[in-house]
């Protein structure tokens, strides 16, 4: 199915979890945001969020500097 | 530290596990926010991401002077300590949005001293030393700040602390230009509490010499 993460169209697989795809990117919950339609996904409930077609997702991560 | 969305392509700069095994507590900011909504909700996502709750605000809709804009930054920050969170705000030199700040509950002002990244100094000295006098809160000088005299300088007046980024980023030698801000913030911090020696327009001897000399001519 398609998503669009970070702007940009992705395939990934049907049913596929909010935590698996964070794992997939190579990213650690530590220092990782995700907001789907601007409302921010509590980590804790990563693992039970599924991905559904064109969902908009958007992953954050903080970087050094001001 | 920010925020920013992640580059698709995957990868990055995995700089949060490093910092962690130092034992050091993370401080996101709202950089790169234009306006109130979009530092609030910056706010929002830094909590998430790293579980603090504490932020620097950091509103500059202008990017050529990145100077905060005075509104847009009171107005996140007051939401924000409303959110519940603890609120440092990167502000102006000025007193009256300092007082104002400080009433909306922020943990700490942090007042410019000349543009962020401009090596400048302490520009805004006569307004630093009133916000100083005057805060409730503490003040952090931040922005600006180019050299360890600037940072002893902040101090001894009574700033609780000082924000350097660029000056020790961009030194030939980091590590020990760090060490030079470090000597200075504890020179500024132990001269501050020694209390400074009054200005005096005149010359003020340091020993009885009004007779000595004097008798001894007779």
């Amino acid at each position: 199915m398609k998503i669009f993460f970070n702007g940009e169209e992705l395939e990934v697989d049907n049913g596929l979890s909010l935590a698996q795809f964070i794992k997939d990117r190579g990213l650690t919950p530590d220092g990782t945001a995700c907001a789907v339609d601007e409302n921010i996904i509590p980590k804790a409930t990563w693992s039970d969020f599924k991905l559904e077609e064109n969902m908009h997702l958007d992953v954050f991560t903080l970087v050094a500097g001001g | 530290m920010a925020i920013k969305r992640v580059d698709i392509k995957g990868g990055s700069d995995d700089i949060i596990l490093p910092l962690r095994k130092l034992g050091v507590t993370l401080m996101p900011n709202t950089s790169g926010a234009r306006t109130a909504k979009e530092a609030i909700f910056a706010a929002q996502l830094s909590r998430e991401a790293l579980g603090t709750d504490w932020i620097k605000v950091e509103v500059h809709p202008d990017q050529k002077y990145l100077l905060p804009d005075p509104i847009e930054t009171y107005n996140a920050c007051a939401e924000l300590v409303k959110q519940g969170f603890k609120v440092f705000a990167y502000c102006s030199a000025d007193p009256c949005l300092c007082k104002s700040l400080a009433e909306a509950g922020v943990s700490a002002v942090m007042p410019l001293g000349a543009p962020i990244g401009s090596a400048r100094g302490l520009e805004t000295l006569p307004f630093l030393k009133i916000i100083i006098r005057e805060s409730s809160v503490p003040v952090i000088v931040d922005a600006g700040i180019g050299a360890p005299s600037e940072a002893a300088k902040s101090l001894e007046l009574g700033a609780d602390a000082v924000m350097v980024n660029t000056a020790i980023a961009a030194a030939n030698d980091p590590v020990l230009m760090a060490a030079a801000f470090r000597s200075a913030c504890e020179a500024g911090r132990i001269g501050y509490e020694a209390g400074l020696a009054g200005l005096s327009s005149t010359a003020r001897a340091t020993s009885p010499m009004e007779k000595f000399l004097a008798e001894a001519m007779k």
